[in-house]
């Protein structure tokens, strides 16, 4: 703070211990804040619900295709379960190799089908969304 | 110092629309500061013995300054400089100054006492510069009524908003 050349008279000394800086128009300027904050909040707004939009889009989806998967999974089971029982009770003959071979194919598959349910369906969820509210702050 | 005219609180609005006119300021949020500084007054920050003072304004001959209390908020300082234009348009016609501490920006009564009616004058003033009475009511009916967008919209405390609404008839 400094002291200004201003006319102030004797019966104001004592009541001003310092003159400091001019009051200039953004100090007092509320709504000129107000409007940037509103239009920053917007911004990170709009991106949060676009995000949560297409999270919710996505989980629909994907909880479409693990349904999809799991039913085809249980309908294998159950054909590797029947054709397994027929077999051991001599209702259909198939080589033996063929039938080792359907039976850890299908098996595989499961497997298969399971680590890519959860591994692409359910991927780990990133920070991107962080990342992008820190950009617009 | 001059007497205290006896103006009305139409012929105060009128003025200050008037001023406000004629300065090109008659806009919202008007500005105290650079009406201020276009009439040559300097306004300064500054710390008082006193912390309850909110501003004083002093007439030299040419030389017009504003002191505001630092530490009051921003919606304060405006109100206070306002305050100090009103001494300043109505008041000062020759050297003088005014004190003001944090109960005359709040006076509202009319009073016989020669030195309240000036707060009084001045804080009609005030609030007519910093919520000129057409364009609230215009902003008060595009807006239905919405207290705190229009505190926003003209600067102010949404507690003066609700006085100056009153005082129009508005809320």
């Amino acid at each position: 703070m400094s002291q200004t050349n201003l006319p102030l008279p004797p019966e104001f000394e004592s009541l001003v211990r310092e003159i400091g800086d001019p009051v200039d128009s953004d100090q007092i300027d509320l709504y000129k804040k107000w409007s940037e904050i509103e239009n920053n909040t917007y911004k990170i707004k709009t991106i949060v619900s676009a995000w949560e939009k297409q999270h919710t889009d996505e989980r629909v989806m994907r909880k479409g295709f693990a349904r999809a998967i799991i039913i085809a999974l249980f309908i294998q089971i159950a054909v590797i379960n029947i054709a397994f029982f027929f077999i051991g009770f001599s209702l259909i003959s198939v080589p033996e190799w063929v039938a080792t071979t359907f039976i850890i194919a299908v098996f595989t598959e499961i497997i298969s089908m399971t680590m890519l349910v959860l591994r692409y369906l359910f991927p780990r969820v990133g920070s991107e969304i962080i990342q992008l509210i820190k950009e617009f702050r | 110092m001059a007497t205290v005219t006896p103006l009305s609180n139409s012929q105060i609005e009128e003025k200050a629309t008037q001023i406000l006119k004629k300065h090109g300021l008659f806009s919202v949020p008007v500005n105290p500061v650079t009406l201020a500084n276009k009439l040559g007054i300097t306004v300064n920050n500054a710390v008082f013995s006193d912390d309850n003072l909110s501003g004083m304004i002093a007439k030299r001959g040419e030389n017009i300054s504003i002191l505001v209390n630092q530490s009051d908020p921003p919606y304060r300082k405006r109100f206070t400089i306002a305050h100090e234009l009103g001494h300043h348009f109505l008041h000062l016609l020759q050297d003088g100054q005014f004190v003001d501490n944090k109960i005359d920006l709040f006076r509202e009564m009319e009073t016989s006492d020669g030195q309240k009616k000036y707060e009084v004058q001045a804080n009609q003033f005030a609030s007519a510069l910093l919520m000129p009475s057409i364009l609230l009511k215009e902003a008060f009916e595009s807006h239905d009524g919405e207290v705190e967008y229009l505190a926003r919209l003209f600067n102010v405390s949404e507690e003066a908003l609700g006085y100056r609404l009153q005082k129009l008839s508005l809320a």
